[in-house]
């Protein structure tokens, strides 16, 4: 018997049936419309578009002052935690905790949507690799090696399925020991990783830059092919995300360990746990790999489902069509760990200052108490995680119904797109009806 | 609820309260224990061996598990609205 108490208090109450009747029928109403009313010439195609950003403020966001400013905010930051997880006590109070499965994990989302690629600006470990190769007066972006195309971003992927298996299936997700351990074959392979492959080894294999990365891709700060840096709408610069074999594996893995998270709390899973003799951690992790392995594989199926020409192999269209399902996965973050973030996050302020649990207050916060103002609006919270998943689901649908126009063979498009909307339109149900709970 | 050394009972039941009601939580145990109520913020209900009974409240609404702290398992999952 373990059922693994993460963070925090309790769980979200069920949202209302009405609610969850309410948001699949709108989105499920509003793909046909976009399928059958919405442009007929691709519009995200044109990396140029874009405005740029005034010359004073480029050079600032772009120059080396705000870069090490970020990176040393970064390394003093993990070397706290750090000093948390190594030195401080063995109990759920311990800051490591909140820090890792809620600023770090869940915060990746906001902070990407807002400032773009926001992990790679702070990440400690690209940041120990920087400080590696200036020691040794070599250049960071070149390794020993040249990055195989073929790898993608696997590495990420199990990055990713490797933490989520840590926070959702291991029974020691809130003891230090492992999640040290976690963390140090991490910094271990992305070292050796990044002194073999070069700095791409971080964009293609580090999880969390990987993940934020893609989030990033969702705000208004992008990239013309010339480097300047320009703002432009979000839908444009998620279009920029390139195809690499693995992406979907990375999406897969986001979107299925979040709906087996939603899983494992429903009572009647929870009532099994505790009546099998079974080994229950081997079966958690069966049905989170399964879960996400449903995810990618009726994706990849969906892509490939299409009528294509001679110039385009079906292979590729899996992901090609991969970056449609940011949106999706963002949306169901929100409505999945919205309260966990507000509520947990400020609980994490609060331990914060006292790391090592002996009373210390560093940043005078530790007396805080959590506002549950959320929490005690049921009805608004509920409408706003419905919001979030149609809205995911119908900027996923127009992202995909866009790129079908630029890829697919004209007398293709519109029928090409039937089955990734059924595809989309699944995981969206599924998603709300586990939001409805089980 | 009950509790025979390793053995705890009922199983994750699913409990209706509204916010701020009392809820009455009687326990017979043959030994001494503590409750884990995960509600916002978390609250602790200690047992002694033999029949006590202990008062409740959950002030924040929400799915809140009440679990027995040596064998981590849920007795109850109050649905509190």
């Amino acid at each position: 018997m373990n059922v693994a108490h993460g963070l925090g208090g309790g769980s979200d109450l069920p949202i209302p049936a009405s609610f969850a009747v309410l948001g699949g029928t709108a989105a499920l109403a509003l793909s046909f419309v976009i399928l059958l009313f919405a442009w007929r010439e691709p519009r995200f195609t044109n990396p140029r578009v874009g405005r740029t950003v005034p010359v004073r403020v480029a050079r600032f966001l772009d120059g080396v002052t705000l870069a090490a400013a970020l990176r040393s905010a970064g390394l003093v930051f993990f070397g706290f935690v750090a000093v948390a997880a190594v030195a401080g006590q063995d109990l759920v109070t311990n800051p490591t905790f909140g820090v890792v499965y809620v600023w770090l994990w869940v915060g990746i989302v906001p902070t990407s949507l807002l400032f773009g690629l926001f992990f790679k600006a702070v990440s400690p470990a690209r940041t120990i690799h920087l400080l590696m190769m200036k020691a040794l007066r070599g250049d960071p972006a070149v390794g020993l090696r040249v990055y195989p195309t073929w790898l993608g971003t696997w590495p990420a992927a199990a990055g990713l399925l490797a933490f989520v298996w840590l926070e959702l299936v291991s029974p020691d997700s809130t003891y230090l020991g492992p999640v040290r351990l976690w963390f140090a074959i991490y910094f271990a392979i992305m070292l050796v990783g990044g002194a073999v492959f070069g700095s791409t080894w971080f964009e293609r294999a580090d999880p969390f830059e990987v993940y934020s990365t893609l989030v990033g891709h969702l705000s208004i700060f992008g990239r013309r092919p010339d480097g300047a840096l320009v703002i432009r709408a979000p839908m444009r610069n998620l279009a920029e995300i390139s195809a690499r074999v693995g992406l979907v594996a990375v999406v897969a893995v986001l979107l299925g360990s979040t709906a087996f998270d939603s899983f494992r709390s429903s009572r009647s899973w929870v009532q099994f746990s505790q009546s099998t003799t079974a080994d229950i951690t081997l079966i958690n992790t069966t049905l989170l790999v399964g879960a996400c392995s449903i995810v990618g594989v009726t994706f990849v199926v969906a892509t490939m489902a299409t009528g294509v020409d001679t110039t385009m192999r079906r292979r590729d269209l899996p992901a090609t069509f991969a970056h449609s399902l940011v949106p999706i996965v963002v949306g169901y973050m929100i409505a999945h760990y919205l309260t966990f973030f507000v509520e947990v996050g400020q609980q994490t302020l609060a331990q914060i200052s006292d790391p090592l649990g002996n009373g210390a207050n560093l940043f005078g916060t530790a007396g805080w108490q959590p506002n549950f103002w959320l929490s005690l609006h049921p009805s608004m919270l509920a409408s706003i995680k419905v919001a979030s998943i149609v809205t995911g689901h119908v900027l996923g649908v127009i992202a995909a119904h866009d790129r079908a126009l630029s890829v697919l063979p004209r007398q293709h498009q519109v029928t090409g797109q039937l089955p990734l909307l059924a595809a989309m339109t699944l995981y969206t149900f599924a998603g709300l009806y586990l939001l409805f709970g089980l | 609820m009950t509790v025979k050394g390793d053995s705890v009972s009922p199983n994750a039941e699913r409990i209706q309260v509204d916010a701020g009601e009392t809820l009455l939580v009687r326990v017979e145990s043959d030994r001494a224990g503590q409750l884990h109520v995960h509600s916002k913020p978390q609250q602790f209900i200690d047992f002694k061996s033999g029949t006590s009974t202990s008062e409740l409240v959950i002030k924040i609404p929400g799915i809140v598990e009440i679990e027995e702290h040596d064998t981590s398992a849920v007795v109850a999952q109050v649905e509190v609205q």
